[in-house]
Formats: structure tokens, sequence, C-alpha cells
């Protein structure tokens, strides 16, 4: 049984099931606030029939031109809610705010090269590889950009992969 | 002034160079006495000095000089935030526009900095200034928020009401929403004067256009026209959502049943038909088998709650009566489907949890049993690979069903033997393909075996069950060790088991952060200041969470963003978030024990700083820190005060339900953290405070109020001490200790018998409860007597014989239970008895400092016969409480070292399950069970010494009073 909708500030107090998992970082208020107070369309999150916390997204809309886009900040679903396709209900929640909120092109991720298990779930959802950005996590493991098109850009041309990997500088992150 | 010389600051400000930027500064501001943003950084350099007068001063010069630079008004900002005087903002932005008001930017700001503070009126008028002055469609879409914001604030306000609508009508017949968020406003102004019928009108209209995403508009449509009593649209809204765009969104499937429910009410007596309900729902299970996507839950659970809210409708009235057969066949069957298709995953019990509590209440004991059977038979056969969910789903059910809470010992083993045996098997079976990131399947199994195992310790409070439970869980955790369910029942247990060092290391691996101070702080913060030898490690638990209430001064900040954003729909909810942060209990009431605790750390500091062989050069600042904090008169007032109107709006922010639980919730929570941090009382394991997922706020409000009240009377007794003291200070000291006396008898353990006979651990609690009082009181008397000539010598006599007797009697106790059963391990218990006693102890020893120091010496030659009286019955009290410590040193001295055998013969520990099938299983939890049982040990002798230390402390302090 699950319900998505806003995540709402409230939603802070009892997110602790999903955030001591130890792949999900809890930001201080600042961050989260800056998302919410730009892109409340674009944070969701999800619970079951208790109200319990089974896992939310924060997204944000950004980019010029041709290249505004959606981007997934963070995606993250508590251990005992997973394999039931929440993550897939979440990202196509953020992809269709994305194109219908903000006309965006495509909506892009970033995933550590490692996680092998994320990328394939990504894979699944439509997204390919974009580009690699070198030493994006502390310097020290690479990020995989991936990218899915929307609607908006007819000829696909936001997904082509570049043929080199970039540095975090070059990114245009 | 050149820019590179605000960079070169600004980068040593970054880099915490607070000298070198300050010079920086001074340099700068040589050449150029009155450079605003040169001397504003120059304040946030004294500030992070801690010369935070001067800074403020500095700080004050620059606002009231008109001022244009984003940047300085920016880090004015800043600068008033950091030192909690936001106020002064406003004021500079008002100097600044005052100065220039043609200026839009400054309009703004101003305009914005009143959002911050949430003056209202202020913020009005000049939202009316900026239409005048700028007119935009934003501004004028500000005007609106402010309004509603007004109206909001007090909603029997007519004048603002109509102005609000007639507004909202204005901009809309312009056309001035242009997205959802503006439209928000005339939304809200629409609900908020129940006008729905308006409110459906607009999201149907043209205005409704703006939600681009059909479901977004939908729902707020089914549920206006739910409002309006049109139930039949509501339903085909609600329908036409889970049929066409959100196959498995479960609000709208409660929406639509509630719909079809209300529709029957009204139109056919209450006449539901099933038939149909069924068959949509089913239609909507093949439309998702055909379009070959993955299986949804939602259709699926649909029918299990037609079912149930059939059974519901017929007997509402009665929660008791048992379930009609044919419909509690009927919902089996469909458990039973969920589980054939959703029994491997753990969702299964979040899922089907509703309908089993609908179960476990109404249906009899051999029916459950009997349901049970069945649902063992759907369980995969020994070697699938589903076996282990499974049976974890299996035992969860079990659990839930009340099948769990009347088991023997014996049962319980057996029960716990084939948990481990089974989850062994799994584990060994699926290592290869076990993903690290993942749970191992059949953690929750080894989850129920710890609710089984405090199920018997809270029947009969024998350690062995607690050491049993432990083992289990440091077995999970080897196995899964990314579960932190398993550290989160840890922290507690090792508590109770006096083994702080690993509590603290399964604490350590949560790695909780910024408001997870404020939501689950409550593992760890209490148990962490009562122990001892964790005081270093408590004391930075404290600086953690300060600094995270200290990200909370940001929030208006990001207020002020949603206007400039023009996102209004999170500007109330990030108001009621500050608020609820800025009021939570957790903060008030941590910012009182740092205070309490800083006072007993910084009169043992030689004691807790030369002991323990890990102190860092890091643990030695700190020491440093705790030592300047020393004077009682810097603790700041917030600290100490009861105010009835915060009161009031006290704010419960814990997250009581971050541990899982697989049980049935009519069940109390009896095994819990200690919630509060202003404990003063043991680790009680019947503690009724905590039940359900809810905390008793009227008695954590009163156990706060108590501890200020503590805090308040030592920081009143220093100040008596001091020179200057009036009868009116006096009078209301007075007062405080007969409001605490009032407090303590709200937060008491009232089954305890009175008198000196401690014959429990509740009797323990309020002999410390009443030595608070007595310990103020008797300063006060002599007070009276020495200084204000009153004559209260007999009614001091009694206080201190009272005081003396009532010490022996907890000393006593504490001795009685030291040891297990009259072996050489240490019970546990007696580590929290030692804590509270110390505390008041230390108290105790503070203000007889303070009398000490009135007395005349023994040598003075005119004697005064009252004087000399008292001088001997202080001195007795005094030499009985170095008794008393002396006593207490050397039972710990006489302390053996305890072995693993000693432990396991003096806990009577047996073999962990009965049956000796699985001996590779049992030597794996033997292994476990020495290294817990080594590390109790261990963390017990450490602990031992650490209370020898405060022991010497305090006879250090106690003794020179004699001379």
């Amino acid at each position: 049984m699950t319900t998505i909708r806003r995540f709402e500030c409230d939603d802070f107090f009892k997110f602790n099931n999903v955030n001591l998992d130890y792949l999900t970082e809890t930001y201080y208020l600042p961050f989260y606030f800056q998302y919410l107070s730009k892109w409340p369309s674009l944070l969701s999150t999800a619970t079951d029939v208790n109200g319990r916390t089974m896992g939310y997204i924060l997204g944000k809309a950004e980019g010029v031109d041709e290249n505004w886009h959606g981007h997934v900040t963070a995606l993250t679903v508590a251990p005992e809610y997973r394999r039931i396709g929440l993550a897939d209900r979440l990202m196509h929640f953020l992809e269709e705010v994305s194109e219908k909120v903000h006309n965006g092109y495509f909506v892009d991720l970033f995933v550590r090269k490692s996680n092998i298990l994320a990328i394939d779930m990504y894979k699944k959802f439509g997204y390919s590889i974009y580009r690699t950005v070198i030493e994006y996590y502390s310097g020290e493991e690479d990020a995989l950009d991936m990218r899915k098109a929307l609607p908006r850009d007819v000829e696909k041309k936001s997904i082509i992969p570049l043929k080199h990997p970039v540095y975090p500088s070059d990114a245009d992150l | 002034m050149s820019g590179n010389k605000y960079s070169s600051i600004f980068q040593a400000l970054d880099n915490s160079n607070h000298k070198g930027a300050l010079k920086l500064c001074n340099a700068l501001l040589k050449k150029k006495s009155d450079d605003s943003l040169g001397k504003l950084l120059k304040a946030i350099c004294l500030q992070r000095l801690n010369e935070v007068e001067e800074a403020i001063k500095l700080a004050d010069e620059v606002s009231l000089v008109p001022q244009t630079q984003e940047v300085v008004l920016n880090n004015l900002n800043y600068f008033y935030k950091s030192v909690k005087q936001t106020e002064k903002i406003v004021k500079a932005f008002e100097v600044s526009y005052n100065a220039q008001p043609k200026n839009e930017e400054l309009a703004e700001g101003l305009f914005l900095a009143y959002t911050k503070v949430r003056n209202l009126k202020q913020q009005q008028q000049m939202a009316i200034q900026i239409n005048k002055m700028f007119p935009s469609r934003e501004h004028s879409v500000w005007y609106l928020m402010t309004i509603l914001a007004m109206v909001k604030q007090d909603p029997e306000n007519k004048l603002f009401i109509q102005l609000s609508q007639k507004m909202a009508e204005k901009l809309a017949g312009e056309k001035k929403f242009q997205s959802t968020e503006d439209l928000y406003l005339y939304e809200e102004i629409l609900d908020v004067q129940s006008k729905y019928d308006e409110h459906l009108k607009i999201i149907q209209g043209d205005l409704g256009k703006l939600y681009t995403v059909p479901t977004e508009q939908l729902k707020i449509q089914a549920n206006l026209q739910d409002k309006l009593g049109l139930h039949k649209e509501s339903m085909e809204s609600y329908k036409e959502i889970i049929t066409r765009f959100e196959l498995d969104e479960w609000s709208c499937y409660m929406g639509y049943f509630d719909q079809v429910w209300k529709v029957a009410e009204k139109e056919s007596q209450g006449k539901v038909d099933k038939e149909a309900l069924v068959g949509l729902v089913k239609s909507i299970q093949d439309q998702i088998k055909t379009s070959n996507q993955r299986i949804l839950r939602g259709p699926y659970i649909a029918e299990l709650e037609i079912e149930y809210r059939f059974i519901m409708q017929l007997d509402s009235n009665d929660d008791k009566k048992p379930i009609d057969n044919g419909r509690y066949l009927l919902l089996k069957e469909l458990i039973y489907g969920y589980f054939k298709t959703f029994g491997n995953k753990p969702i299964y019990y979040y899922d089907m949890k509703k309908y089993l509590n609908l179960i476990n209440s109404r249906v009899p004991l051999e029916s459950k049993k009997e349901f049970l059977k069945g649902l063992w038979e759907m369980v995969s056969g020994q070697g699938e690979r589903d076996r282990i969910s499974h049976i974890s789903n299996y035992y969860k059910v079990e659990s839930l069903l009340s099948l769990h809470s009347e088991l023997t010992e014996v049962q319980v083993r057996d029960l716990l033997s084939k948990f481990v045996t089974e989850y062994q098997l799994a584990f060994d079976q699926q290592k290869s393909t076990q993903q690290l990131s993942e749970r191992v399947p059949g953690d929750d199994l080894l989850i129920i075996g710890y609710q089984l195992l405090m199920d018997l310790f809270d029947k009969s409070q024998e350690t062995r069950y607690l050491v049993d439970a432990v083992v289990l869980l440091e077995y999970g955790f080897e196995a899964s060790p990314k579960n932190f369910q398993f550290n989160l029942m840890a922290i507690s247990l090792y508590y109770q088991l006096g083994d702080h060092r690993k509590a603290l290391d399964h604490f350590r691996v949560l790695n909780i952060k910024n408001i997870q101070w404020d939501t689950i702080g409550y593992l760890i913060l209490d148990d962490c200041i009562r122990s001892l030898p964790s005081m270093i490690e408590a004391y930075k638990f404290f600086e953690k969470s300060s600094k995270f209430y200290a990200e909370n001064d940001s929030t208006a900040d990001y207020i002020a963003e949603c206007y400039k954003n023009h996102n209004y729909s999170k500007i109330f909810e990030l108001q009621k978030f500050q608020d609820k942060i800025s009021n939570s209990y957790q903060q008030l009431s941590s910012v009182t024990e740092k205070a309490l605790f800083t006072f007993f750390l910084s009169k043992h500091k030689s004691s807790s700083s030369n002991n323990t062989s890990t102190t860092t050069t890091k643990d030695q600042q700190q020491s440093i820190n705790i030592q300047q904090q020393l004077n009682l008169l810097q603790v700041p007032e917030h600290c100490y005060t009861v105010n009835d109107d915060q009161f009031k709006k006290l704010s419960f922010n814990m997250d009581l339900n971050v541990q899982d639980r697989f049980e049935s919730d009519l069940k109390r929570l009896k095994y819990h953290y200690q919630v509060s941090t202003s404990s003063l009382s043991l680790q009680s394991n019947n503690d009724n405070h905590v039940s359900c997922g809810k905390v008793d706020q009227e008695f954590l409000k009163s156990k706060l109020v108590l501890r200020r009240l503590v805090l308040r009377l030592l920081v009143d007794s220093y100040r008596i001490k001091g020179a200057g003291t009036t009868v009116e200070q006096v009078d209301k000291y007075m007062d405080n200790i007969k409001l605490l006396s009032e407090t303590i008898e709200k937060v008491k353990n009232v089954s305890s018998t009175p008198g000196l006979e401690i014959t429990s651990d509740r009797d323990f609690d309020n002999i410390v409860y009443q030595q608070t009082v007595q310990v103020f009181t008797i300063f006060v008397e002599i007070y009276n007597q020495m200084k204000l000539n009153k004559n209260h010598l007999s009614v001091i006599q009694d206080l201190l014989k009272q005081y003396s007797q009532s010490n022996d009697a907890l000393l006593k106790y504490i001795r009685d239970n030291m040891y297990i059963s009259g072996s050489g391990v240490i019970n546990a218990r007696v580590f929290r008895m030692i804590a509270n006693h110390f505390e008041q102890v230390t108290w105790f020893t503070e203000l007889m400092g303070y009398v000490y120091s009135w007395l005349p010496s023994k040598k003075q030659k005119k004697k005064d016969e009252t004087i000399v009286a008292l001088r001997v019955d202080f001195d007795q009290c005094i030499t009985k409480q170095i008794e008393s410590l002396q006593s207490l040193d050397s039972e710990i001295s006489k302390k053996s070292i305890s072995t693993v055998t000693d432990y396991t013969n003096a806990l009577k520990l047996t073999h962990f399950s009965t049956s000796t099938e699985n001996e590779e299983v049992e030597s794996l939890i033997t292994k476990h069970r020495n290294n817990t049982i080594q590390s109790i040990t261990q963390s017990t002798s450490i602990y031992l010494d650490e209370v020898l230390l405060y022991i010497k402390s305090l006879k250090s302090q106690l003794t020179p009073y004699l001379q």
C-alpha cells in the first residue's frame, strides 16, 4: 500500500527508518530547505498505510536552453520496502513533473560507477550512460551521468553519449 | 578599497583563521576607518573569537548607516543570526531603505526581512508600499500572500478575509495567477472560508489548467467533491485516477471506497454492490497483467480492503465481536493469496498489518492457530530460495496474532533454535549473491527472537535474557552489518548490561547527524550522561545537537526564499517546522541537562581527565572548555527558566517508530529507551511513559520543570552565597523549593512506600528526589540562621539528620544490590543508581562548601552556643557522608575480577537453544556469548575504576569542610 505525495517538512521528523541506512545521507537543514523553497514539486515521498515513510526523492530543475532538465539529487528507499518497484514510481513522478511542470528536455542523475545494482535499475527505467565524470565522489570514485530524454527533446539529442570522460570542473554541473 | 583585500579576509574566515582575518580587517580599517564591509567583517572575526560584545557594538555601527551593497546587508544578516539578534537586521534594512526609498532592491529586502521575523503588520505596510512604488505581478502576489498570512493568524477577522477574497478575485480577473504556487493562495483563501463550491469551480475552470499533472488536479477535485457531498462525482474522480493514471495509488483506492460507501448510504440504504467493486479491482489487475508491467500491490490489497469494509460495516460498534465465519474465510483466503505473491518480501507484513490486527482482536485463538497452520503450508520447502523470507513473514504474523506472549522459556528456546538454524542455513546458501548494501533475508527472524527474549525478561527481570538478546543481535550484526535495527536495539541493552563501550560502538555505527539529534538523540543522550565513564562522549553529543539547533536559525531565510521563488505553498510549512524545532522538548531539555551535566563534570574534572588511557588532546581541550563554564553565574537564563507560554508550545519530535516491532498494536511498548534526557530516575523496564509510539507529554514536561528548578536553585545558591543578597531573593528561593517539591509529586512513583526502608528501585528514586529538596532546604535554612539571624536551629538539625539517614539508606541499597546473587559479578543496575546519587551528592557538596564559608572556625574564641551546635551537626553530617562514600569505596575495591565462567555461573546462563542438533550454530552463538561477556566484564571494570575516582573526588571536596 503506497501513497506518493509531495515531501513536507513534517517528514523530516520521521524519515529515520530510511535515513539510517548507511548509503543515505542526512543533510543539514539549509540543504533541504534550498530544495523545498525552490523546487517543491520535485520532492516526493512515499508512505505506507500506517504513515510510515517508505522512501523519497529529491530533485531540482536546472540548466540553460537545451540543457534545461530535471535532476535527481537523492533517491532512497528504506530497506524493508525494496524490490517492490518503489524507486520506479518515485522516478516516474519526478519525470512527469520535469516534463509537465518544468518543461525540461531530459532528466539526469549521477551514480557511483561501482553501484552496479543502481545502474542496472536505472537502465531498466530507460536511462542510458551519457558520460563518466572522473573522481566525482570526494575525488575518489567516478560517477556515471545517466540520462533519459523527455518528449520535448524530440531528436533525443540530450542522451547521445560523450566519447570521452570529463573532469568535474568541465562537467558544467 | 580593492575587492582583493576583502576576498583575502573572506578566505581567511573560510579557513577559520580568525586571528589572521582580524589582522587583515584592522589593516584595512586603518586606511579607511568607516568602511562598512571592513567593520562588519571585523565584527564577524571578533564574534568567532568569542568577543561577542565588542562584535555586536561594531555591527550595530554598520547597521545604523544606510547601506546599498548587498554583500554588506547579507553579512549583517549572517552576523545577527549568529548572535541571535535577528530583529536588528530589520532595523538595518529600514535605515537603508528610508535613505533610498526609490531603490527597489532595498524595498524588497526590507519586505523579506519582515517575513523572516514574521512582523505581519509591517510586512503588509511594506507590501502596499512596494506595490505603489514598483507595481508588478509578483509584488501583487506578495501582497496577497501577506494578507493570507494575516487571515491564518487571525481567522476570525472578517476584514482580512474579505480583503483577501477581493484581492484574489481581482488577480484572477487580471490573469495574474501563473502557476499552481500562485493559485495555491486563491485555493487557501477559499478553503479557509469553506467555500468549496467556488474552489471546485476554479479547479475545473481555466485556472485549473495551471495544473499540468492531471492527477494533482484530480486529487484536489475529488477531495472538494467529497466535502460538498458530491459523492458520486468524487467517486468518479478517484476512479479516473486509479484506472487511468496511478493504478497503485493507495490513497485514491481508499478515497474511492469511502465515496462508494457514502453513495450507498445516500442512495441504497448502505447496500454496496460488492460484485461491481470486486469487478473493478479485478479489471485493474487484468489491465496490469496485459500491459506486462511489474505486478502492483494496490489492486490486490484493494480486494482485502473491500472485505474488511464489509466486515466493519456489519458490526462497527463492537470491536470484540467475532467476525462472521463466511466473511472470515474470504478474508483468510485473500491473505493467503497475497502471501503467494508477496510472501517473500518484507512488505507483506506492513501491507497485511491492518487486516491481521482485525483477525487478532476478533478471531478466537483456535481459529488463529488454524489460520497459521494454513499459512505455514505455503512456506517454501527446505533449500528453496524464498523459504527464509517466507518463514520471517510467517513468524511476524504469529507474533502479531499474539501467539508469542505466553510462551515459556523452553518454548522460546525451541523457537530461537529454529530461527537461528534456518537463518544460518539461508545465510550460507545465499552468501555468494548477498549484496553488502542489502539486509540479509531472515534478519527479522532474529528481531522476533529478540522480542521473545525481552518478553521473558519483562516477566522475570533476569539478566540472562538480556545477555541472550544481545548475543542474538551481535550474531545478526555480524551476518548483516548494514541492518541498523540490530544497532538500535543493542544500544539500550548494553547500557542495561553495564557495557557502555559496546553501547557507544553501536551508536557510532548509526552515524546520526543534524536533525536526527532532535528526533532520535533520545536513543543515547540520557543513558550516556548517566554513565560515568562516557561523560566526555556525552559532552560531544551535546555539542553536536546544539549545532543542529543553531541550524534552525536559518530556517527564516528560506521562508523569505519561498517569497523570492514564488513558492508559496511551503511558507506555512516552514514556519511550523521552525517552531517545532525551537520549541522542541529535546532542545529545551538538552540545554538544561548540558548545564547540569557541565556543572557535575567540572566538579569532578580532575578525576575524569586523569584516569582514562584514551584521553586525547582533543578530550583535554574539551575539559578545558568545561572548566571555563564552571561559573554558575554564566549559565544562560534560558537553560533554567520555566516559561508557561513556552512550555505550552513544547513540541515532542522524537521518532519513536524507528525501531521495528513485529507485534500487535495492543501490546504496550515495554522495553524501550529512556526517552527523556531529564531522567533523575533509574532506567526502569516498567516505565509506562512510552507506549504505542507515544510519550506521556505531561510527565516529561514535569520532569523538565523539575530539572530546570534544580538548575535554577543551584544558580541562585551561588548568587545567595555572594554579597548583597536581598530578602526577596531568599523568599523567591524558598518559593522555588516549594515548587520543586510540588513538581516532584507529579513525577514521583506513587506506588512507593514512604520511609527509609528502600525495597525497590522506585523507592530509591523517590528518596533521591526527597534528598534533592533537602539539599536546597538545608542550604537556605542555614542562610536564614547565619545571615538573617532567624532561629531555625532545630529545623536544620532535623534536616541534616534526615539527610544523613536517607543517604545511608541509599548507599545501603546500592551495596545490597551491587552483585548478582552473592557472586562477584556486578549488577549493572547499580551504575545508574550511583550516577543519580552522585549527582545529588555533588550538589550537596557544592552547597555545603558555601555554608562552610559562613561558619566561624572552631578556634574562634567567642562562641555562640547555637553556632557551636550547628557546627557539630554540620560536621557530623559531612563525616557521615564521607564515611558512607568510604564504605562504598571498600565494597567496590573488594571486587574480584569476574571471568566468563563467573558470569556464566552467576547468571545461570544455559545453552542458547534446547536442541543440540546444530552444533555449528551453537558454537557460533557460544563464540558471541563469550565475546559479549568478556566485553561486559572489561567495561564493568573500567566503570568501577571510574566510580572510585568519583568517590575520591567527592571525598577530597568534602574533607576540608571538617577542618
